[in-house]
């Protein structure tokens, strides 16, 4: 062999001969040739070192080859084929099992092509033989994970999506289907899909969606969809950027899971918690109250006690007995008043009523007579959209009642309190709204002091406390809506929303 | 020991006030005890008097729970004034408030001795008021 014969072409057709036998020693493949008559065959020294065996090991034969290397199952269908390849000329092109020396079969694809003479009969077949093996193991394995995954998404409920930027295509596993109750296979477009969530949920993946889509970005969401069936299903949505070559995106995959137990377990025990929380601090400011409340009063009647005997006047021991008596009312009051309070917290919804509210403008001006007589309070009764309320008696008067001295302890002290009192409806519920000229007391104040427990308003008892944390359980109870706005030196503004 | 000459109450609740009068007179604990029902009447009463050393008290025995000013906001109002004032005052919070927000809350002002749980006995009290 002459290098510069095989590195110039007419070179290659002058020894057309030496090239083909160089072509068939170099090529990847094993070479046969098939003598038909005879049955006899030759098989290139590649086609031996493919199948484990030296060059003529075994005796190259087309019967060989039919029963020593083929697969039994496969002897059937490759001798038809065969057949029909020789006499009706159908092409001869199969994948097939053959046997290695070591005794494991390898996959191969075999192709050939017969040469007929004149009379159109089979001479002989030439056809080569490419191991395959790698390449069906790999399809084999492909074909297994799939399965492996199909089986893994319908046990855990997990939907595989991926989403093509240019050409604007979806592509779905079949647990995605299953999970949003369509018919597996259908051809799904985007806004349908997110046309299958709530509002709410579909509010949140287009802009989870635009931000991932600008920031190239993972996202992770939890949404509520709504199945084909109006079946309501917590689900969680995932999904992250792909990128070509160029890094350029291209589009997003992601899974879709079915979470909606785990949801429903996550909402039930979150309501939970609040609710033994809410519950222990209300236990802990029941606990501060009544020892607030009935101290004071043990307190005091030791100190009576106490005084009774240093008194030496007969005038101021009767005094002190009348203390003694306004101690013990009062005890029995605040013993009332714990029971009011037991009572708000194992009923969640305090009886409700409709209620004249101009009636009980005047009775919070009637009970505050002596106050608003002292600061020369103004109340001013605005425009009264709403007159009737339905809400609980003991509740509007003690949030009027506490409205009415807030505005007389903020007030300013360069004028006398004036209080605006309007109802109004909006969104079909009555709002109250309370204005005064204070000092503008600001919404943190609001909170630690409106509501909090155990304050006294007004010149009254120690028990006044009671009824302010009665109130914050009536507030809460209610479900009614406090909104405070307060302008430094002009004044704050209540509004009750019923 | 020093008596002490001037005392202010500032609580709301006549009972107690009554009671605690009647043990500081019948001990003769202080020569002149005042009594303000609420934050703001003491306040302005020490504004009106700030460099009268001998109108001043020494010793504020404070409640918490009280109308129109309450002990928070009298001792914000104080810590204003203060500067002003050359006398040394000690102010004790008296309260039934078992609440530690309420106890922390009082350790928070410099200007507060001491935080003291209602009832007080009449030992305790004449403690307060000799050691000042």
């Amino acid at each position: 062999m002459e290098t510069s014969n095989y590195m110039n072409t007419s070179g290659l057709l002058e020894n057309a001969s030496e090239t083909l036998s160089l072509l068939v020693e170099g090529i990847n493949a094993g070479v046969w040739e098939w003598n038909i008559q005879t049955g006899q065959e030759w098989w290139s020294k590649r086609f031996y070192e493919l199948l484990g065996y030296d060059d003529q090991e075994i005796e190259a034969t087309n019967e060989n080859f039919l029963t020593v290397l083929l697969h039994p199952d496969e002897r059937h269908r490759i001798s038809q084929a065969q057949n029909n390849h020789i006499y009706h000329h159908q092409p001869y092109k199969h994948k097939i099992r053959l046997k290695h020396k070591s005794g494991s079969y390898r996959w191969f694809e075999t192709t050939g092509q017969a040469k007929f003479d004149k009379a159109g009969n089979p001479v002989y077949m030439v056809g080569t033989a490419i191991n395959i093996d790698q390449q069906v193991r790999n399809l084999e394995e492909l074909e297994r994970s799939r399965q492996l995954l199909e089986e893994t998404q319908t046990l855990a409920r997990v939907g595989g999506w991926e989403y093509n930027l240019a050409r604007h295509e979806l592509n779905w596993s079949s647990t995605m289907y299953d999970i949003f109750g369509l018919p597996n296979g259908q051809d799904v477009e985007v806004e349908e899909v997110i046309a299958h969530f709530t509002p709410d949920s579909q509010r949140t993946i287009r802009e989870k969606f635009t931000s991932a889509y600008d920031g190239k970005t993972p996202f992770d969401l939890e949404l509520q969809l709504i199945t084909r069936q109006q079946k309501k299903v917590w689900v969680r949505v995932a999904g992250k950027p792909l990128n070509d070559v160029q890094g350029q995106m291209t589009g997003f995959r992601g899974t879709v899971q079915d979470i909606h137990a785990q949801k429903l377990r996550e909402i039930q025990f979150t309501d939970s918690l609040h609710t033994i929380s809410r519950q222990n601090n209300r236990l802990l400011d029941f606990a501060f109250i009544v020892s607030h409340n009935l101290r004071s009063h043990a307190g005091n009647l030791e100190m009576m006690l106490e005084v009774m005997k240093i008194s030496n006047s007969e005038d101021e021991k009767n005094r002190i007995l009348t203390f003694i008596e306004h101690i013990s009312a009062e005890l029995n009051q605040t013993i009332n008043q714990l029971n009011e309070v037991i009572y708000v917290q194992q009923d969640i919804n305090p009886e409700q009523q409709p209620i004249d509210f101009p009636e009980y403008i005047q009775l919070t001006k009637e009970a505050l007579n002596d106050e608003i007589q002292e600061h020369q309070v103004q109340i001013v009764e605005d425009n009264l959209e709403c007159t009737t309320i339905t809400t609980n008696p003991s509740f509007l008067q003690s949030i009027l009642l506490s409205l009415v001295l807030n505005a007389i302890r903020y007030r300013h002290p360069e004028r006398s309190p004036v209080i605006r009192i309007s109802t109004s409806l909006t969104n079909n519920r009555p709002v109250l709204t309370v204005t005064d000229n204070g000092v503008g007391m600001d919404q943190s104040k609001f909170e630690t002091d409106l509501f909090t427990r155990y304050e006294t308003f007004g010149a009254s008892t120690e028990a006044k406390g009671i009824s302010q944390y009665l109130t914050k359980s009536q507030v809460e109870a209610l479900g009614v809506a406090i909104d405070v706005r307060a302008i430094p030196d002009s004044g704050s503004t209540y509004q009750i929303t019923f | 020991m020093n008596k002490i000459n001037t005392a202010y109450i500032i609580d709301d609740s006549h009972i107690y006030v009554f009671g605690l009068s009647k043990i500081i007179e019948t001990y003769k604990l202080c020569n002149n005890l005042m009594v303000f029902e609420d934050g703001e009447k003491a306040i302005r009463h020490i504004s009106d008097n700030l460099h009268d050393n001998t109108v001043l008290p020494e010793i504020i025995l404070l409640d918490i729970n009280m109308p129109i000013m309450n002990g928070w906001d009298f001792l914000n109002e104080f810590a204003k004034l203060k500067s002003n004032i050359s006398k040394n005052i000690t102010i004790y919070m008296i309260s039934s408030s078992i609440d530690p927000e309420d106890l922390e809350r009082a350790k928070s002002y410099k200007e507060v001795s001491e935080y003291i749980i209602k009832p007080i006995s009449i030992s305790r009290l004449k403690e307060l008021l000799s050691a000042a």
